[in-house]
C-alpha cells in the first residue's frame, strides 16, 4: 500500500484529462467540461488537507465535478449545448472526427442514467459494482442499463451488437 | 461486448485528451488564493470592528460605564454592546486603510486586530511555498515586535522585525520565505504602551 498520499499536482496530472473526457461525453461540450473540472480541482485544493487523506480522493473529485456540471447544465442550458444534442455532425468542438461527433450525439439520445452508466463504465473505468454503489441501484439494474444503452448506440451508430459479456 | 462501441469510447478518450489544454494545478491555486484574498479583504474590516467593539466594552466598563451598566455585577457581560472606544476604532481604521487598495496592490491574505493585551498570535494556513513581503501597519502608541514562525508548531523563525506604532502608520516591510505550502504563524508582542492601545493590520503580498 502506498503510504504517501498523492500530491495535488499528481492528482491533477493523473485525472484532469479523464474527468474532462467523461463530462464531455455526457454533456457534449468540451470547454464547459474543462471549466467544470477545473472548478472541481479548485474545490479540492481549497480542502486539500482533508481530501488528500481520503482513501479515494478521485471519487470525491468525480462526484464534485459531476454535481457541478449537473447544476450548471440545469441552470444555464445554452443554445449551443442544446444544438449539440439536437443536431448531428458539424457544429461545436474543434475538429473532432465524424465518428467522435456521432458517438457524442448518439450518447445524447440515451436516457441520462443509461448515458451516465456508459460514461462511467467505458471512460471512468468503474466496475458495475462501483457504478451500482454510486447510483444507489442493484448491480443487475446497472447491467440492464448498459445492455440497453449498448443496443441503442449500436443501432444508432450502425454497428452490429455483439454478445454482451 | 460491443467491441466496436468500446473502441469508439477508447478513440474518443484518446482524441479528446490530445485536444485538452489543461489550465494546470497552478491556476487552481491562484483561483483559490484570489477567493481567499477577497474574503480576507471583506472580512478584515469586520474583524477589526468586532475586536474594537470588544475592547470598547472593556474600557467603558473600567472607566465608569453608563448607569444602566454600572448597576450590573462586574462579572456579567452586558447584553448590549456599548459604543467602541472612538480612539481605538480610529486606530483600527487607520491601520486598515494603510493596507491600501487590493485591486491596485493585491495581497495574498490580510487581516487586522487591536492589541488586546500584550501578545497576539495568528495561525495562517495554506500559504503557498513562495517568497512574500509582509507589511505591518500599527496605529497608536508604542511598537510591536513581530515574529513569523514556520508551520503550526516549532520555533523556526522565518522573519522578525520591529514595527513602530504611529498615529498615521507608515508600515514596516519584512521578507518572508515560506519553505513549503502550509501553515505559518504570526506573533506580535506589544511594547512601550502598545498593549491594549494600538491597532494594527498586516498583509502578505507577492514579491513579483
Amino acid at each position: 500500500m502506498d503510504s504517501h498520499p498523492p500530491s495535488f499536482d499528481e492528482l491533477y496530472a493523473a485525472h484532469y484529462g479523464d474527468l474532462t473526457v467523461q463530462l464531455y461525453a455526457y454533456f457534449g461540450d468540451r470547454q464547459e467540461a474543462q471549466d467544470v473540472v477545473q472548478e472541481a480541482f479548485c474545490r479540492a485544493y481549497a480542502r486539500w488537507r482533508t481530501i488528500s487523506r481520503y482513501d479515494d480522493p478521485v471519487s470525491w473529485l468525480r462526484r464534485v465535478a459531476w454535481n457541478l456540471a449537473l447544476s450548471k447544465w440545469r441552470r444555464t442550458r445554452t443554445a449551443l449545448a442544446f444544438a449539440l444534442r439536437q443536431h448531428p455532425a458539424e457544429t461545436a468542438v474543434a475538429g473532432p472526427t465524424p465518428e467522435r461527433v456521432a458517438l457524442i450525439d448518439a450518447l445524447a439520445t440515451l436516457p441520462p442514467v443509461h448515458r451516465r452508466a456508459m460514461v462511467l463504465r467505458y471512460l471512468a473505468d468503474l466496475t458495475i459494482a462501483e457504478i451500482a454503489e454510486r447510483e444507489g441501484v442493484p448491480e443487475g439494474t446497472v447491467k440492464s442499463w448498459l445492455h440497453r444503452a449498448r443496443t441503442a448506440l449500436a443501432e444508432r451508430l450502425g454497428h452490429e451488437e455483439g454478445v454482451t459479456r | 461486448m460491443t467491441d466496436q462501441i468500446e473502441e469508439l469510447f477508447k478513440d474518443l478518450r484518446t482524441e479528446t485528451l490530445a485536444k485538452i489544454i489543461a489550465p494546470g494545478p497552478g491556476a487552481a491555486r491562484v483561483a483559490v488564493r484570489r477567493k481567499r484574498e477577497i474574503r480576507a479583504a471583506a472580512g478584515s474590516v469586520l474583524a477589526v470592528a468586532v475586536v474594537a467593539v470588544g475592547v470598547g466594552v472593556v474600557r467603558n466598563h473600567d472607566t465608569g460605564a453608563p448607569a444602566a451598566q454600572a448597576s450590573r455585577p462586574p462579572a456579567k457581560r452586558p447584553v448590549q454592546q456599548p459604543a467602541p472606544d472612538p480612539a481605538v476604532l480610529a486606530r483600527a481604521q487607520a491601520a486598515q486603510n494603510a493596507l491600501g487598495d487590493p485591486n491596485r496592490h493585491p495581497w495574498v491574505m490580510a487581516t487586522g486586530a487591536v492589541m488586546s493585551g500584550a501578545d497576539y498570535e495568528n495561525d495562517i494556513n495554506d500559504i503557498g511555498e513562495d517568497k512574500y513581503y509582509l507589511y505591518v501597519f500599527c496605529a497608536g502608541p508604542g511598537r510591536l515586535q513581530v515574529t513569523i514562525k514556520a508551520d503550526q508548531y516549532g520555533d523556526k523563525v522565518l522573519a522578525t522585525g520591529t514595527v513602530p506604532c504611529q498615529e498615521k502608520p507608515t508600515g514596516t516591510r519584512l521578507t518572508v520565505t515560506q519553505p513549503h505550502t502550509g501553515y505559518l504563524r504570526l506573533f506580535a508582542h506589544a511594547e512601550d504602551g502598545a498593549a491594549d492601545a494600538a491597532a494594527f493590520a498586516f498583509k502578505f503580498a507577492r514579491t513579483d
